[in-house]
């Protein structure tokens, strides 16, 4: 449609694309991203347009990251497609269905009228029809030119170089644990890549070349000593010597807080480190975890207490480390009318049971985030006891045997006896490629971040693009299956704690009830 | 099974509007090719029966549901699977529903709007509570999540299971009080269309 304030919207779209300064662009791109991802104008007015040909929509309900993605790359959901709008694709004409590059002008077109550069209409049901200026087309435009452009460290046609962490504390055992999965998962992909770069048709244009399918994986291992709050400046100095595509896997003991923040800061692909204690945050995009771990465990108390209220709740832990379980278990919202005390003591004494009995008397409970070892020193303190499934590491103990207490096991896995056929699968993986299993969990994790990141990195083809990949594993429902020992997983835009829930199992004789499990999403 | 192709005819009488429009140039009235376009838009209504699972959902508050007493109202009810994730067709037919229920005008107040997720792990009370409250709906539209068993149960009992929900489709599905049979809609309808749907068929 051709406006009176054409030419000039155009000189608009150049000045703020094509550059006066790089401070121009950069604001212009930045309140580009806003109307992109949260649907706002830069006026700080909402977007509006009508879908269906009477539908008004506002900015605010959803943008054109809902469906277009967080990498522009596009979508595809049951019988519709949504195409791709990110700039490598946007601004180069397309081959099927057949359009020219978009121009300002065309892309203006498209957003008012929802017609395409190469003349077709779009579906009116799905694209909006956007009310906006020359100016908010021009500044949307800078967004889009800026929008998965560019090509990130750590990846070309031969090589693609992953950072595995580790943190802290972890064990030299449960470290070797995890790289000898890691180590010959990416040994069989290297095999792979030298057929696959040795096969003859590999086209004659850039074109027409298919894309590169397997590169040689190369594993930096990043260590982080010392406090957490200096692992930061860590992962900068790692990061800046020996740029990665993406984090694969991970091991630490303690918060996973600061390597989530640095992944968010260097929109760095981080796929599931073996952590329980990962960082929460409800707008993170690029870390993907199996679960929220012990802060899900301390949801799933929370619930299980809220529904059998007890007026005082008792809860001990002694490292530190744990300190942000039992804090999310304090600050729990469902236990607001509870009075909840906190017994934190020295990993070398025994847990100070005797006080906890005291202090909850008869009718009281008491959360142990304990380990087996712990556990062993002395009686239940209360008559009803939760305990942690993650800190009791898979096997319960004796000492939970106690006829006149009551023991619950916070469970944010699958029910033992229930069939596991991704952990089969890891298990004949492992036995076929001689990978002694020693820690089965934070190997069966590993193996799955490396099948996970095998799946993302074959599908993003030529576009190495790693919130592409991030997107694709929100779409990757199919993955699902293959997912061990996490009960429920499913996917979706913005979800990165891939189980939500867990269970609470009663503990009968030292052995979880699985039969009497309750689910629970909190 | 009464399958139709309904091409939605209610814009008729835009054809003037539609000859200005594909010059692409005047036009008083910016809207005027979208509403043109609508002539293309299609969807089929079927009129088939459905056994409604005996199950309890929650809603937004958390509260427990039985839905087949929701769903055997005195009222006529209006019925669609979402997902708050989900990133094509339910935005826009959750703002369909809205709008249907603006241009219901009172009658509004008759209708029962039911959205039930497909992602209930994700989709808590307070997450579809939210959604809710974002999309601006109305008195009168229930949002309900539940177990998964149960939401795949559902699911299987109107014919909408698609395995995942990947592949989930537009339906939208109406009942008039006491009516044995379900209208269902395939496809993305508008709202006005929607909104004529349900005048026609439930309220008269």
């Amino acid at each position: 449609m051709h406006r009176p304030g054409t030419l000039l919207f155009i000189a608009l779209a150049l000045s703020a694309c094509g550059g006066d300064t790089t401070q121009d662009k950069d604001l212009a791109i930045e309140a580009g991203e806003r109307m992109y991802r949260e649907g706002m104008l830069p006026s700080g007015e909402p977007m509006m347009a009508l879908v269906g040909g009477d539908v008004p929509i506002v900015g605010t309900q959803f943008s054109c990251e809902s469906c277009h993605g967080r990498s522009g790359m596009g979508v595809s959901e049951g019988a519709y497609v949504v195409p791709p709008v990110a700039a490598p694709l946007l601004f180069e004409p397309s081959p099927q269905p057949a359009r020219p590059a978009y121009t300002a002008e065309s892309l203006g077109r498209v957003l008012r009228d929802g017609v395409t550069s190469g003349g077709r209409e779009l579906m009116v049901e799905l694209m909006p029809r956007y009310e906006l200026s020359d100016d908010d087309v021009a500044t949307l435009t800078a967004y889009l030119q800026s929008l998965s452009a560019g090509s990130p460290p750590g990846i070309d046609d031969q090589v693609i170089r992953v950072a595995t962490v580790v943190a802290g504390d972890a064990s030299a055992e449960r470290r070797d644990a995890i790289f000898a999965v890691l180590e010959r998962f990416a040994g069989d992909i290297n095999t792979e890549t030298r057929n696959d770069s040795a096969r003859w048709d590999r086209g004659f244009t850039p074109e027409s070349k298919l894309p590169t399918v397997f590169r040689e994986w190369v594993i930096e291992e990043w260590r982080l000593g010392g406090p957490p709050d200096t692992w930061d400046a860590q992962l900068e100095s790692y990061y800046a010597e020996t740029p990665v595509f993406a984090m694969l896997s991970g091991v630490g003991t303690g918060t996973w807080e600061p390597v989530g923040e640095f992944c968010e800061r260097q929109k760095l692909m981080c796929l599931y480190p073996s952590t329980d204690l990962p960082h929460i945050s409800g707008d993170d995009f690029y870390t993907v975890y199996f679960s929220r771990g012990l802060l899900l465990e301390a949801d799933l108390i929370a619930s299980h207490l809220a529904e059998k209220p007890v007026d005082v709740i008792a809860q001990t832990w002694c490292d530190d480390e744990l300190a942000p379980a039992a804090k999310a278990l304090r600050n729990s919202a469902q236990l607001s009318a509870s009075t909840i005390l906190d017994f934190q003591f020295d990993c070398n004494d025994a847990p100070p049971f005797a006080d906890i009995a005291a202090a909850v008397g008869e009718t009281g409970a008491a959360v142990l985030w304990l380990g087996n070892e712990q556990l062993e020193r002395a009686a239940l303190p209360a008559a009803r006891n939760y305990v942690s499934s993650t800190l009791l590491e898979g096997s319960s103990t004796s000492a939970l045997t106690d006829a006149g207490a009551s023991v619950f096991a916070a469970h944010p896995f699958r029910l033992p006896g229930s069939l596991d056929s991704a952990m089969r699968r890891f298990g004949a993986w492992a036995k076929s490629r001689d990978v002694e299993i020693v820690d089965a969990r934070a190997q069966a994790e590993a193996f799955y971040a490396c099948l996970t990141f095998k799946n993302v990195v074959k599908h993003m083809g030529r576009y190495f693009i790693r919130e592409y990949a991030l997107d694709m594993i929100d779409h990757a429902e199919g993955m699902a299956a293959y997912m061990p020992l996490y009960p429920r997983p499913t996917f979706g835009p913005g979800q990165r704690y891939i189980s939500k829930g867990g269970y609470i199992v009663p503990v009968v004789d030292g052995a979880l009830a699985a039969d009497e499990a309750e689910w629970i999403l909190p | 099974m009464n399958w139709r192709t309904r091409t939605c005819g209610l814009f008729a009488g835009l054809a003037l509007a539609t000859i200005a429009a594909t010059s692409s140039l005047a036009g008083d009235d910016p809207h005027a090719h979208h509403r043109a376009a609508m002539k293309k838009s299609t969807y089929h209504v079927t009129e088939p029966s459905y056994r409604v699972p005996e199950v309890q959902l929650l809603d937004t508050s958390g509260t427990s549901v039985p839905l087949q007493e929701l769903l055997q109202s005195d009222e006529p009810v209006a019925l669609n699977f979402i997902f708050t994730t989900c990133t094509t067709i339910c935005p826009i037919m959750t703002v369909t529903f809205a709008q249907m229920q603006q241009l219901l005008g009172a009658d509004a107040e008759r209708v029962q709007l039911v959205s039930i997720s497909i992602d209930p792990e994700f989709d808590r009370p307070d997450v579809l509570q939210s959604y809710a409250t974002q999309f601006h709906a109305g008195d009168n539209w229930t949002f309900l999540t539940g177990d998964t068993k149960d939401i795949v149960s559902v699911l299987r009992s109107f014919d909408s299971y698609t395995g995942s929900k990947m592949s989930h489709r537009p339906v939208t599905l109406l009942k008039r009080p006491g009516s044995e049979s379900w209208i269902r809609i395939d496809g993305l309808a508008n709202g006005e269309s929607l909104a004529q749907e349900v005048t026609s068929r439930l309220l008269d």
